[in-house]
């Protein structure tokens, strides 16, 4: 479903990605833990396609297609989701709005029909019911005076909407209270599926509870640098990354 | 001669072969007036502190004629408000045109007419007009004097029913003509008024439309002004507000520029009675090469009035937005609580803005603050949005559209917000 061969990256002069393989295949949870500015992040935003982080060597292979090749709205179209670590604030745009602007569009792009206001409302509760979030919280400006464990689940209701084939999901985790941590590992959880692949970046055993994980890869100085099963995540949380910066150096 | 001169003495000229049929004695001093204080004054040119970023060479060709009695069809005309029911006054170049106009609230402290017919029935307007807006340093509201005949005359006196007025004015161009409706809006005496204006124009010749307003607000009462301007492609709209805010009273306003080639709307607002409250709202959303200029002054007179102001502008093409606010806290007013805010977005690299803040503070206990911004969409929200599928191109729209929807925050009418918002979106589709 996924395949990245040595991919390298640039954030303007630096090399953050230097030669990254992961391959996921359908259905699949991975979750990639690593110390910090190990480049988890920019290997979200190249799958999601912003700007500013060029690809100098290698590719990525969607579904059969050349991801690189995509816009980001298209990507979205095609199934790809990224819950963000830090989710943007827009103010002056409702959440509703905002969130029915999405759906509508890929919904488009997958030759559905879109949702008049009323399908819409209908819709988006059976998902806001799961995750614990009030109407007020849609009538909001998007994430816009949000507190840190709202924005996170607001992250997967919007996942929940936009239906993807593979999300992402940056530090979701982070943030969140005992019990919001349940409602967003539940959440997720709920979105497993044969046909949903999920790479889950984390820096914590506790979300892997609930999204118990196929495979983990440790990610460190820009690369894959090991790659395990869920144990792999208990035994990091508790010797840490050093030999593998070593590894890496 | 500059143009700015040659102008002026048209326009001057003009007056002095005009022929009012109805005049009254105290009228035509008024009206005498107004034509002296022009000629002393002279259209502003850019020297004038006040004028610095909108040149008025831009009505060379303006003849100074008169625009013309024309008749528009009804089915020409459509109104915002249609959900509910207004009372409904239609001006074509400043003339009101009664077959189009539907008065509906008359009765009991309610006074709705044209100014044409309060200026032949009675002296009542008297009272007012001339006694609210000064023509001493206001060329364009003395030009508008000079020439007052017709406009909307509305006067609410303890009654807070009043159905909201939608008043259009339509300018139906042709040979760079002139129009100047004057129009007078009272409230007093717990009294509340909803008036929604819409300017829009014909065709695609030049035209001038010089509005002027006087607004009085006093005891506990509130007027709550909307207006939109979307004028035609060669329209020039120039509008003079004058408001005074009495005790516990409020005056606000609400203003989106759309359209015509030049718009320089001016809003001037004196707290003049204790608790005296105004809020100013604005947006200004320009292409190619229109110029819109917004500026306003307020003028904390007495002790604990409040002012909150929020003007957001998005320019395109080569377009130009100006904004210029000030705020005057006299001598004594202590108390005072004075807000301002003015933020950009500049869409394409040759649009241009224009911002300047101002503040003349004269008393010691006052809250005042005062922000200016001028930037480009910004890049992180535009790729969160693509990222949930919304393309390029409707992303922007949604963030222009959100960051000018912020100025409008304070419409608690929904009817009426929506208006506005639908404005703002059928602006960013064309
Ligand atoms: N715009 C940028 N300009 C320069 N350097 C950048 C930029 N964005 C990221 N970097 C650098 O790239 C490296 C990887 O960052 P990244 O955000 O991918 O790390 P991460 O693994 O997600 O870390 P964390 O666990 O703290 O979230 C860091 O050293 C960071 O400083
Ligand atoms: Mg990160």
């Amino acid at each position: 479903m996924l395949e990245i061969n040595n991919l390298h990256v640039n954030v303007g002069e630096t090399e953050i990605l230097k030669g990254l393989n992961l391959k996921i295949n359908a259905g699949e949870v991975h979750a990639i833990m690593g110390p910090n500015g190990a480049g988890k992040s920019t290997l979200s935003y190249v799958l999601s396609g912003r700007v500013g982080y060029e690809v100098t060597k290698g590719s990525i292979i969607y579904q059969g297609k050349n991801l690189l090749d995509m816009e980001p709205e298209k990507r979205a179209g095609e199934g790809i989701f990224l819950a963000f670590q830090y989710p943007v604030e827009i103010p002056g745009v409702s959440t509703m709005n905002f969130l029915k602007a999405a759906v509508n569009s890929v919904r488009k792009y997958r030759g559905k029909k879109e949702f008049d206001a009323m399908e819409f409302l209908k819709f988006v509760r059976e998902q806001t019911k799961i995750l614990n979030i009030s109407d007020d919280m849609l009538k909001r400006a998007v994430n816009v005076g949000f507190s840190g464990g709202e924005k996170k689940r607001a992250e997967v209701l919007q996942m929940a909407v936009l239906d993807p084939i593979l999300a992402v999901l940056d530090e979701t985790d982070s943030g969140l209270d005992v019990d919001a941590l349940r409602i967003v590992g539940e959440g997720v959880t709920a979105l497993r599926s044969s046909e949903r692949s999920m790479l889950v970046i984390t820096h914590y055993q506790r979300l892997l509870d609930y999204i118990v994980p196929d495979v983990v890869h440790v990610l460190a100085s820009g690369k894959i640098v090991d790659t395990g099963d869920k144990n792999l995540a208990l035994e990091l949380e508790k010797n840490g990354y050093e030999t593998y910066s070593e590894a890496a150096a | 001669m500059s143009h700015v001169a040659e102008i002026t003495r048209s326009l001057i000229n003009e007056q002095s072969v005009m022929q009012f049929s109805k005049s009254k004695p105290w009228l035509k001093s008024l009206r005498s007036d107004g034509i002296n204080a022009f000629i002393k004054d002279g259209l502003p040119d850019t020297n004038i502190e006040n004028w610095k970023y909108t040149n008025l060479n831009q009505l060379n060709g303006v003849t100074g004629v008169r625009s013309p009695k024309v008749v528009v069809n009804k089915n020409q005309i459509s109104w915002l408000l249609n959900e509910v029911e207004t009372n409904q006054l239609v001006f074509v170049n400043g003339y009101f045109q009664e077959y189009l106009s539907k008065i509906i609230d008359v009765g009991q402290g309610i006074r709705i007419a044209p100014l044409c017919d309060e200026l032949v029935n009675s002296d009542f307007i008297h009272n007012y007009l001339g006694k609210i807006g000064s023509t001493t340093g206001n060329p364009l509201f003395a030009l508008n004097t000079a020439f007052i005949e017709d406009g909307c005359s509305i006067v609410v006196e303890d009654c807070k029913s009043v159905k909201p007025l939608e008043v259009i004015y339509i300018s139906n161009g042709s040979n760079a003509t002139c129009h100047h409706p004057r129009n007078i809006i009272v409230a007093r005496n717990n009294a509340e008024i909803n008036i929604i204006e819409r300017h829009i124009g014909i065709g695609d010749e030049v035209y001038v439309s010089n509005g002027a307003t006087e607004i009085l607000a006093e005891d506990y009462s509130t007027i709550n002004h909307y207006r939109v301007f979307d004028d035609a492609v060669n329209g020039i709209n120039l509008s003079s507000v004058r408001a005074v805010v009495k005790d516990y009273s409020y005056y606000n306003s609400f203003v989106l520029s759309t359209g015509g080639r030049l718009n320089r709307c001016e809003i001037n607002v004196a707290c003049a009675g204790e608790r005296a409250n105004t809020s100013l709202s604005g947006v200004y959303i320009a292409r190619d090469k229109q110029h819109m200029d917004h500026t306003t002054s307020i003028e904390h007179l007495v002790p604990n009035t409040t002012s909150v102001e929020n003007y957001r502008g998005a320019l395109d093409g080569s377009a130009r937005g100006v904004f210029q606010g000030s705020i005057v806290v006299a001598e004594g007013a202590d108390g005072t609580d004075g807000r301002m805010s003015n933020k950009n977005l500049l869409l394409s690299p040759k649009a241009e803005v224009n911002a300047k803040p101002q503040l003349e503070i004269y008393a010691d206990d006052v809250q005042c603050a005062h922000g200016c911004t001028t930037g480009e969409l910004d890049e992180e929200a535009l790729f969160y949005l693509r990222s949930r599928g919304i393309s390029e191109k409707n992303a922007r729209a949604i963030l222009v559209e959100g960051f000018l929807n912020e100025a409008f925050s304070g419409i608690q009418e929904q009817t009426i917000l929506n208006v506005f918002h639908k404005k703002i979106r059928d602006w960013m589709v064309i």
